[in-house]
């Protein structure tokens, strides 16, 4: 519980920062904008013909939801990918302002113990950039649902996933920081993680690439236990596009996500709890 | 133990966990390209057969020469071809590989195949042949033909004598209109199948010492591995097909292709390829390196593994000189499951 108070108290605190309140009307704009501006006609006309006639009129037409399916393709990767860049960007000081002095002293002075206090800032962190690809993402279903009458929650699972691939970069920022207290560092470190990620879903083919020696075990050493957020990035497209998608490997990829998260977050309490402040 | 180093004892047994759940399993776990020893001369048992094939030619045959040769490879050299292959067929047949080959053509062909065509005709090529090579100017084969039924086979059991050891017979067209096939046997141990008497009478002096000495197409010292052989610049370029322009910048940077293949136990291929302008040889093995590692990255991006795989066991190394290699190492595992398809498996080739 006390996680989760420190987790609600850093969501105020991002409530009342610019760069959310931009995020969230810009959001909010964008699909204000699509509500009112897009005209699906294509999809209007095939839908209207089908009630009307049983069949569409031109027979190329594909159905509306299999139409729709590369716009939800296109949406959870500008969620992920633009998700994983922003929350790497503007969550990089909410740690080093954690760690501030004067507040940490504060906080430890509370009945609250040091990994609850990580703890809760990661799941604050979480919590915010699963609300706003929730958000995104649920606005675009409704937007579309409404506009086509095609309704699908599966872009809204599809962001979950997004929010999950940022927790395990968060974890090494949380991580980093906490060694050094940085925003620069930490969002260094996020970006760092972003493309190791991507290197990781590589991994098979940069490896066939390189020669034996130092850098090829360096590279297959990290590679191997990061990651591979191309893979999520793939997954969380094939859901939202309801493509095929192997349930056993998404299972696995998210189960080692997180387990990657909780390791880095491991290795952040215990620094903390040796720290001096 | 103190509280906090469980946090580290936590971190690392989450930190194995993430890299066994996130590296998602394979259909098949890649065959590590091997470390093969690359054929690149030859062995102490290579050089005892190369020694017990030199032949010394028969002393009143003209203008005999006193060097020893190899007849085999002094009758391929006698038409002065660019190119030409040897097959030591004894050798392959006696090899993992040749086991293979003999399963597949066993499965396809049966018992009624040319394999038994010929054993009717007092030939086994399973025993008796030694050596095939081919040339643009015809097929040599070595072996033990003591027993052959030159009757049944040529449709004559003697042809015409030329030099000390020859005959040549010329066999009738075939049927379908075939062009005439010309078969010159030099004792029980040789047989050339050319187009011309011509050719028949040029591999029996060459192989017998007389006339002006044949440049030599391979020599004795490189008749090493299960197959040995030469390709020019032009023929490779020719097999190889592609636009005019490819072909003669290829033929252009690469003058001759010397190929060795080792299949002892895995199947390890060595071409070495010479060319006079150092620059433009050092150009094709860029090219070659590139267009390998690209075509692998490719497959694998396209999900073709097995081709990925297959193109993971070649490698171009750097060029020397004026020459540069290109190695192919394949585990005699895949072989064996490339060849699947003769027995009829469900995952063959894959």
């Amino acid at each position: 519980m006390t996680s989760v108070a420190v987790a609600l108290d850093l969501l105020r605190e991002a409530a009342a920062r610019r760069w959310f309140l931009a995020l969230a009307l810009a959001l909010t704009g964008l699909l204000l904008l699509l509500l009112t501006s897009l005209r699906l006609e294509v999809v209007d006309g095939a839908l209207a013909a089908t009630r009307l006639f049983g069949q569409p009129l031109v027979h190329d037409i594909q159905s509306a939801d299999v139409a729709l399916r590369p716009v939800f393709l296109v949406a959870s990767q500008l969620v992920f990918w633009g998700g994983l860049a922003f929350g790497v960007l503007s969550c990089a000081d909410f740690a080093p302002a954690l760690l501030s002095p004067g507040r940490i002293e504060h906080l430890l002075s509370l009945p609250v113990r040091r990994w609850e206090l990580l703890a809760g800032t990661f799941l604050g962190v979480l919590a915010l950039a699963l609300g706003s690809a929730v958000y995104a993402s649920a606005g675009l279903v409704l937007v579309l649902g409404a506009k086509t009458g095609v309704w699908t929650a599966w872009p809204v699972v599809s962001a979950a996933l997004a929010a999950v691939a940022f927790g395990s970069v968060y974890a090494g920022m949380l991580a980093v920081t906490v060694w050094v207290r940085s925003a620069a560092l930490s969002a260094a470190a996020g970006a760092s993680l972003v493309v190791l990620g991507l290197l990781a879903t590589h991994r098979r083919t940069l490896l066939d690439l390189m020669g034996r020696g130092v850098g090829r075990t360096l590279f297959a050493g990290l590679t191997a236990v990061v990651p591979p957020l191309g893979k999520l990035a793939d997954a969380a497209g094939a859901l939202a596009s309801s493509a095929p998608l192997a349930p056993g490997g998404l299972l696995r990829l998210l189960a080692g996500t997180l387990a990657f998260a909780a390791a880095l977050l491991a290795v952040a309490a215990w620094r903390f709890e040796r720290r001096d402040f | 133990m103190e509280r906090r180093w469980l946090w580290l004892l936590a971190a690392a047994i989450l930190v194995i966990a993430a890299a066994w759940l996130v590296r998602i399993p394979e259909a098949r776990p890649p065959v590590a390209r091997p470390e093969l020893e690359m054929p690149r001369q030859l062995r102490p048992e290579e050089r005892q057969r190369m020694l017990s094939r030199l032949t010394r030619p028969p002393v009143d045959a003209g203008a005999a020469r006193a060097q020893v040769r190899d007849p085999m490879l002094a009758a391929l050299s006698a038409a002065g071809a660019g190119s030409g292959v040897v097959l030591e067929v004894n050798a392959l047949r006696n090899s993992p590989l040749g086991e293979l080959l003999l399963q597949c053509l066993a499965e396809r062909e049966g018992r009624t195949g040319a394999l038994e065509a010929l054993r009717q005709m007092g030939i086994d090529p399973l025993r008796d042949l030694d050596r095939v090579g081919i040339t643009e100017h015809g097929v040599v084969v070595s072996g033990d033909f003591r027993r052959a039924n030159w009757e049944g086979l040529l449709g004559s059991a003697t042809g015409a004598a030329y030099g000390d050891r020859g005959q040549i017979t010329a066999v009738d067209p075939r049927q379908e209109g075939g062009s005439t096939l010309v078969a010159t046997r030099w004792g029980d141990s040789l047989l050339h199948l050319g187009s011309s008497e011509e050719d028949g009478q040029r591999v029996v002096d060459a192989v017998e010492g007389r006339g002006p000495t044949p440049r030599p197409l391979l020599s004795p010292e490189q008749s090493y591995g299960e197959m040995y052989g030469v390709v020019s610049g032009q023929d490779l370029a020719q097999a190889l097909g592609g636009s005019e322009g490819w072909a003669a910048a290829l033929a252009d940077a690469a003058s001759r292709v010397e190929l060795h293949l080792d299949a002892r136990r895995d199947v390890a291929l060595v071409a070495d390829v010479s060319g006079a302008d150092a620059r433009k040889l050092e150009d094709l093995g860029k090219t070659l390196g590139g267009a390998l590692a690209v075509a692998r990255a490719q497959a694998r991006a396209g999900g073709d593994e097995d081709t990925a795989e297959l193109l993971g066991f070649a490698r171009v190394s750097p060029t020397h000189g004026s020459a540069l290699s290109l190695e192919v190492a394949l585990p005699i595992e895949v072989v064996a499951r490339r060849l699947a398809f003769c027995r009829g498996d469900a995952d063959a080739g894959r």
